[in-house]
């Protein structure tokens, strides 16, 4: 049984690609803590979580290959962990400079010198780090084996490798997504909801969730293909580079269609959420006061009664000054015009679109809900007036149509001409018998354009070989849309639409060859 | 599902709260590849179409070759599909072909097997089954169903060396294309309309006045048409050796049908009440005697079909199909055992003057007493036990 996965895939590219999103969700996590410490270094963050993302990998193909279990296991993470620290701190007093370390003889404050917070930080990133790449290599391991596969899924049924996969990916999408709004917008604004929007591009969460996104599509591949070995069910050859393939142009055009949307909005929109956070805030602030208050009678009780037995200074009985009340220096986020407005309500339309759509997805997978909710007294009440209203205005407009000039005129064209009254034809309205009698008369249209009109004693059987001898290129599709005529035409049983959209397949072949004929004819 | 929506709404909350653009964005792409994905996967199984090409008839011992062609009708690429056909385990050995592809725009992928035809019967090729979904698996992959075709395996048909068969027409071994055994000047009556029936016959009149198509009966002249009447009722055969029985009473049925049509050129017909293999429900089928090779090919189809039946008794069928025959032809009953009702039921129809010919399909010879009535009453009784036995002529 070959393997699903490629052997480079599994030793150089999904390590590669787990250690670049890797360190994206670290770019986001270090911008935050640089906020709160302003000398930290991003790049030996990142240098350190690359290196260690590279050491886990190691360190896997190391245990995997040498068996490594059981308390030996646990010896070789612990001397991992303390090599890791060791590098940690040697790092740090590369990027920094060595500190100044108290006597020697005070061992514990030179190891307090030694493991200051940074280096702690810093140390448990990186464990963070090497523990993710193992357990995601770990799930893609199980997923490129296939008795790993079975043996997971009988220990648990209701987790398989795919799943946690799926569920890191999101987790740590999660925590970026956090991290990078938090470093983008000031801690001690993040409860004014009336401040400017942040805009431009975050890149390395774009890449995150592309490489992501793409890596899901691989690795649901692997899943489904794994299953369909264990079935012994052929896989084609080309079906892997398809998928890819196609997943990288699902991913392109659905990204292309998410920039393309607008993302400013106005508190016409979401600013129902900024209102409500508002009065959050107001609240807590009110309570806290009410609070404080409370605690403070007794105090001020307490406080009166002692200030009988001290000498008073009658400086501090003085107010102090009230503090100037400064002009805002934020600027309020204010759209103008008709443009904003159009473009906020556009937002907030995709948005009730988005959550219309899941809403009727999760009732269409439980139909026992669409159901009952179908009977309830109040929908069917809403429903029957909703009726009633468009059966009114679809009256009140055949009636302005049929009172309207351009109609009265229309019918004094059609008396003039003598022509009956003939309602348009629409292909798609029609049923799936009348849209193969479309198909075959057009066809005998386009054949009498080009000089081999069916006669008419000629049944279509009769006609075929004719039909047939003129296009060499189409001659099944013409002997198909003839015996689809036929039974279209004679035989009572019912034309389900995919014979019709066949049809229509072969129809479009046969008039493709008869165009071409058409051209290559010299005039 | 649930933590796509999950991460979803946690998606569109954090840039609510952060106000951060860029977050809509990513929300916008989350719920595109959520809506895109579901709607491609959807599109993509209503565009499926599947086409099988075969010979539906065939003989014991063919080789069938079945080409399936799954088509994409849309313009959109489906991106994989399961594909898996159900077939029947007496034609084709499991595991059964199944494939796993991805098809272009208004691409089409073939792919074959073949039949071993070893056995008669209405089989059902299919239902073809397709798996299909997303590439990032969003939601569940969406199954559909093609719909299953029948396929036909006519019995074995085994050349006779010669056919004894009794007759009261002087020129039965001469060969006659014409319809020389009813006189249209002397109608008799009318019956219902049966296949095969010439248009000729029908009797537009009382047709138009019952409401479905009736056709003349005429007096016969000389009848040298020949009635097979084959018992499929479980109870006539014996239950050790059931199953071979039938299947040789079936395939006596089909090789003197055989030898009638196509070596002695006359007519025969075939009246018997069994399940049905397509519907799985009990039947009477009743085939009036035609000449044509083509009435071959609708007896050899209707005896494929046949399978036994509990409630059907010999006696019965004869006296239901008794009328139905034209004075002077020839009945042939294929049965397992011979029972008193039966004889008692042979005798009325030698008296009412048709000839009257009894294979018995049984490994034991039949009871002296049985024979000896038989012979009283002039009824000759052929055994078959064996193919070979059958192949030596009755």
């Amino acid at each position: 049984m070959t393997p699903v996965a490629r052997r480079w895939e599994q030793t150089l590219l999904r390590p590669i690609v787990l250690t670049v999103m890797l360190v994206c969700v670290m770019w986001s996590l270090s911008q935050v803590i640089g906020l709160i410490a302003p000398g930290w270094s991003h790049g030996l963050l990142l240098s350190i979580c690359g290196l260690a993302a590279l050491e886990a990998y190691i360190s896997f193909r190391v245990v995997r290959g040498r068996y490594i279990s059981g308390i030996e296991l646990w010896q070789f993470r612990a001397v991992e962990a303390g090599f890791g620290l060791l590098a940690i701190k040697i790092a740090t007093l590369i990027a920094r400079g060595a500190p100044t370390l108290p006597a020697a003889t005070d061992v514990i404050s030179v190891i307090a010198a030694l493991l200051d917070a940074e280096t702690l930080l810093l140390f448990f990133l990186a464990v963070v780090c090497a523990l993710s790449i193992t357990d995601s290599l770990t799930d893609f391991e199980i997923l490129d084996d296939l008795p790993a596969l079975k043996e997971a899924a009988v220990r648990d049924a209701n987790r398989s490798p795919l799943d946690a996969l799926t569920t890191r990916f999101f987790v740590g999408g999660g925590i970026m997504v956090a991290a990078a709004g938090l470093a983008r917008v000031d801690f001690t604004n993040l409860l004014n909801t009336q401040r400017a929007p942040v805009t431009g591009l975050v890149l390395n969460v774009l890449v995150y969730f592309v490489l992501g996104l793409l890596m899901l599509a691989r690795t649901r591949y692997v899943a489904l293909a794994q299953g369909w070995q264990a079935r012994g069910i052929k896989i084609a050859e080309d079906l892997s580079a398809r998928w890819m393939r196609y997943a990288l142009a699902f991913v392109t055009l659905t990204a292309v269609f998410a920039f393309a949307l607008p993302t400013g909005y106005t508190s016409g929109a979401l600013g129902w959420i900024a209102v409500a956070l508002d009065f959050i805030v107001w609240a807590l602030l009110i309570l806290l006061a009410v609070v404080m208050s409370l605690l403070a009678v007794p105090l001020n009780w307490l406080m009166v009664r002692l200030a009988r037995w001290l000498p008073v200074n009658p400086a501090i009985l003085r107010p102090p000054p009230l503090p100037k009340i400064l002009p805002t220096t934020a600027t309020p986020w204010q759209l103008h015009g008709w443009y904003d407005s159009v473009r906020s309500w556009f937002v907030w339309g995709i948005i009730a679109a988005m959550a219309a759509f899941i809403l009727l997805t999760y009732l269409r997978d439980r139909p026992e809900m669409l159901n009952a909710l179908k009977h309830s007294r109040w929908l069917t009440a809403l429903q029957r007036w909703w009726w009633a209203l468009r059966q009114r205005v679809s009256e009140a407009v055949s009636a302005a149509r049929a009172a309207s000039l351009l109609t009265r005129w229309r019918d004094w064209r059609r008396r003039q001409s003598g022509l009956p009254h003939a309602p348009l034809f629409r292909l798609g309205a029609a049923s799936p018998r009348e849209q193969i009698r479309f198909y075959y008369l057009g066809l005998l249209r386009r054949a009498a354009e080009q000089g081999f009109p069916r006669r008419p004693a000629q049944t279509p059987s009769e006609y075929e070989p004719m039909l047939t001898a003129h296009l060499p290129d189409a001659q099944e599709e013409a002997d198909e849309l003839t015996r689809a005529f036929m039974e279209a035409r004679y035989a009572a049983s019912e034309i389900p639409p995919a014979r019709a959209r066949h049809v229509r397949e072969m129809w479009r072949r046969v008039r493709a060859a008869l165009q071409k004929q058409k051209r290559q004819r010299p005039l | 599902m649930r933590r796509y929506l999950l991460f979803l709404l946690f998606l569109f909350l954090t840039a609510a709260v952060l106000r951060v653009d860029f977050f809509f964005t990513l929300a916008y792409l989350f719920f595109g590849v959520y809506v895109l994905g579901q709607m491609w996967a959807g599109r993509a199984q209503r565009q499926i179409h599947v086409e099988r090409r075969f010979v539906p008839r065939a003989f014991c011992g063919d080789e069938v070759p079945v080409r399936v062609t799954v088509r994409n009708l849309g313009r959109l690429p489906i991106p994989w599909l399961e594909a898996h056909e159900s077939l029947p385990v007496e034609l084709i050995s499991p595991p059964f072909h199944a494939e796993a592809f991805s098809l272009g725009p208004r691409a089409q992928h073939q792919f074959t097997y073949l039949l071993n035809c070893r056995k008669r019967g209405v089989y059902r090729l299919g239902p073809f089954t397709a798996h299909t979904g997303d590439v990032l698996g969003v939601e569940a992959p969406r199954t559909s169903e093609g719909a299953p075709e029948s396929f036909i395996i006519y019995p074995r048909v085994i050349p006779l060396a010669a056919l004894r068969l009794p007759t009261r027409s002087p020129l039965a071994a001469l060969p006659a294309r014409a319809p020389l055994f009813e006189d249209p000047a002397r109608v008799t009556g009318v019956r219902d309309y049966a296949r095969g029936d010439s248009p000729r016959r029908i009797h537009w009149t009382a047709t138009a006045s019952a409401g479905r198509l009736l056709v003349k009966q005429y007096q016969p002249a000389i009848a040298r048409e020949t009635l097979i009447v084959l018992d499929l009722n479980r109870e006539s055969y014996d239950h050790r050796v059931r199953y071979d029985a039938i299947e040789l009473a079936i395939t006596t049925a089909a090789s003197l049908a055989n030898h009638i049509i196509v070596r002695e050129r006359l007519p025969v017909g075939l009246a018997l009440e069994a399940v049905d293999g397509l519907t799985q429900q009990t039947t009477r089928f009743f085939l009036p005697p035609r000449p044509e090779r083509l009435h071959l090919t609708h007896i050899l189809e209707t005896l494929a079909r046949a399978q036994m039946t509990q409630a059907a008794p010999l006696a019965d069928i004869l006296r239901r199909e008794r009328p139905r025959l034209a004075w002077g032809a020839t009945m042939l009953i294929i049965t397992g055992q011979i029972k008193d009702d039966v004889l008692t039921e042979l005798a009325g129809l030698r008296r009412a003057g048709f000839a009257v010919a009894l294979v018995l399909v049984q490994s034991p010879p039949a009871p002296a007493a049985i024979q000896a009535r038989a012979n009283l009453l002039r009824i000759p009784i052929h055994a078959v036990w064996t193919e070979r036995e059958l192949g030596g002529g009755l």
